[in-house]
């Protein structure tokens, strides 16, 4: 315990010593025999494929086609969640209207919708979108709500001595004491963009990174298809690690001010 | 000559021009069935310049009164009145300045962008309203931040921006809930002591709340006292102590002294006769 603690703490690269290991294992494995090669190539052959792909810009042109649709559907979730989100947590007559519907709606798996989304829309970009929009709205939906309605009522009485219209009231008070609550579900749905995309597009596509992955997975491609599942892993992270940059520069007051009020 | 005759003092003016009037406001909560009264029967009148001050006994509904004032609460019964026009919604004319700050001032707001905040229905230039919001922070004593957040001060520095955002609005009348009831002692004096000179400065007209009976003496032209709940107004108690005043020489002042013992009995008595009632 001891030694792993100080590697942890002692070397520079302590975070990605683990991945290290774990990439040393793939390259040794299965040159040693260890595992059976055929079905887990050693990481540098997947490397060799990856670039192969980067070069030949089939993986370029799938991976863009993927973050299209995922972002097409999460910007309609964006735009459908905020916007219902802030609608019911602040008139309390939708909100009950609303109520049944949606937590009956809320679990169901997305990807169960593919059938119907087929039906309406063949193997269209639109099939992806529709099932991603529907699968990214509830985070933001249900955060939203949650937001608006829990705001602090004094904010509200201030804005209203002030003579804040309603639209003031909105946009100047409601929406930015809502952003935290809103932002973090914004940061649930993008992950959940990546999923849906790759599974529809692995169930019903002709085209985008989860269809090139069943692809070479059918052609016995493997350390093709092994480049296809790195490149979806590395634009999640890609994606994510945009997101939290910008939610350290547009959220920092949020952050400072719960260091020091909560 | 002229300016002789123009000199108003609180003597002078007729209960007709008063700024802000009260006539029999009521406010009783529904809790259960029953009915619980907060306030009842409150009359009274500001004049304008007036520094009015309103004490009692702690768990009076001071604050009720006052957001029934500004009608945040809709009043149960009575009247209020600015410049003898009947409100019905938050006037324009009056500003409330709530006793915690924290839950006021925007936090996703710098200093400036929440005094600014109050300036954008009144038609000015985006200079103009830098101006005003800068020289309001500056009668407050908090130039050089105004692009911290409200959160990177203290407490008394953040009461100090509320105070700011409601004279950059420039109401006719300041209304102000114990709003130095959150901060120590000594920023509590200077906070006091601030407000003087921006009452003086802009010949504001301010009400405000307290359960300090010093704090109200030491800043009040008049004095109403109120009852227990549900509160009415005791008595009213004109302070005559020289201006401009001073937190060592007006409090050592036996006139003072006897303002604060006769202040004292009265709400005794009051809290007195709660605690009768509750034996009851």
């Amino acid at each position: 315990m001891k030694v792993i603690k100080r590697l942890v703490y002692d070397t520079p690269l302590s975070g990605g010593l683990l991945l290290l290991v774990f990439i040393i294992l793939w390259e040794v494995l299965p040159r040693y025999g260890i595992v059976y090669a055929r079905y887990f190539p050693p990481f540098s052959t997947v490397i060799g494929a990856l670039f192969e792909g980067i070069r030949s810009t089939e993986i370029l042109r799938q991976a863009a086609i993927s973050i299209s649709r995922a972002f097409r559907g999460y910007f309609l979730a964006i735009l459908i969640g905020v916007t219902l989100g802030t609608l019911t947590g602040t008139i309390r007559w939708l909100s009950d209207l609303l109520e049944v519907t949606v937590e009956l709606l809320r679990p169901m798996p997305s990807v169960a919708l593919v059938p119907i989304a087929i039906l309406l829309f063949g193997t269209s970009d639109s099939y992806n979108i529709s099932i991603i929009t529907f699968g990214c709205t509830w985070p933001i939906f249900v955060n939203t709500y949650e937001g608006t309605k829990s705001i602090d009522t004094q904010w509200i009485d201030t804005a209203r001595v002030y003579g804040a219209s309603r639209l003031d009231l909105l946009r100047k008070v409601v929406i930015p004491a809502a952003l935290p609550y809103i932002v973090s579900g914004l940061r649930i749905s993008l992950g959940t963009s990546i999923i849906i995309v790759t599974v529809t597009e692995m169930l019903a596509s002709y085209k985008g990174l989860g269809f090139f992955i069943m692809e070479t997975y059918n052609a016995y491609q493997i350390p093709q298809m092994y480049a296809g599942i790195i490149t979806i892993g590395i634009v999640g992270y890609g994606l994510n690690r945009l997101f939290l940059a910008g939610e350290d520069r547009f959220m920092a007051w949020h952050k400072g001010w719960t260091a020091k009020f909560i | 000559m002229e300016e002789d005759s123009t000199e108003v003092t609180p003597d002078k003016i007729s209960a007709e021009c008063a700024l802000l009037r009260t006539e029999q406001l009521r406010k009783t909560y529904t809790k259960g069935g029953k009915e619980l009264p907060a306030c009842d029967n409150i009359s009274f009148a500001v004049n304008k310049g007036e520094f009015v001050c309103i004490v009692g006994p702690s768990g009076c509904g001071k604050t009720t009164l006052l957001k029934c004032v500004c009608q945040l609460l809709k009043p149960t019964a009575g009247k209020i009145f600015i410049k003898e026009t009947e409100i019905h919604s938050p006037p324009k004319e009056m500003i409330l300045i709530f006793q915690d700050y924290s839950r006021s001032l925007f936090p996703w707001r710098t200093v400036l962008n929440n005094v600014l905040f109050v300036l954008g229905k009144k038609g000015l230039s985006k200079k103009e309203r830098l101006e005003i919001a800068r020289s309001a922070l500056t009668s407050v004593h908090l130039n050089g931040f105004e692009n911290h957040y409200p959160w990177e001060l203290s407490g008394g520095m953040q009461q100090r921006v509320a105070i700011a955002r409601g004279i950059a609005f420039n109401p006719d009348i300041l209304l102000m809930d114990e709003p130095f009831a959150s901060v120590d002692a000594q920023t509590r004096s200077d906070l006091e002591d601030t407000i003087l000179e921006i009452w003086s400065r802009y010949s504001q007209t301010i009400l405000l709340v307290t359960h300090d009976i010093e704090e109200a003496i030491y800043l009040a032209d008049r004095v109403l006292v109120l009852s227990r709940r549900p509160s009415e107004i005791r008595e009213e108690i004109k302070i005559e102590l020289e201006r401009p005043r001073n937190q060592l020489t007006t409090k050592e002042d036996k006139r003072f002294i006897e303002y604060r013992r006769y202040i004292y009995t009265l709400i005794k008595e009051e809290s007195q006769k709660c605690s009768d009632n509750g034996r009851q």
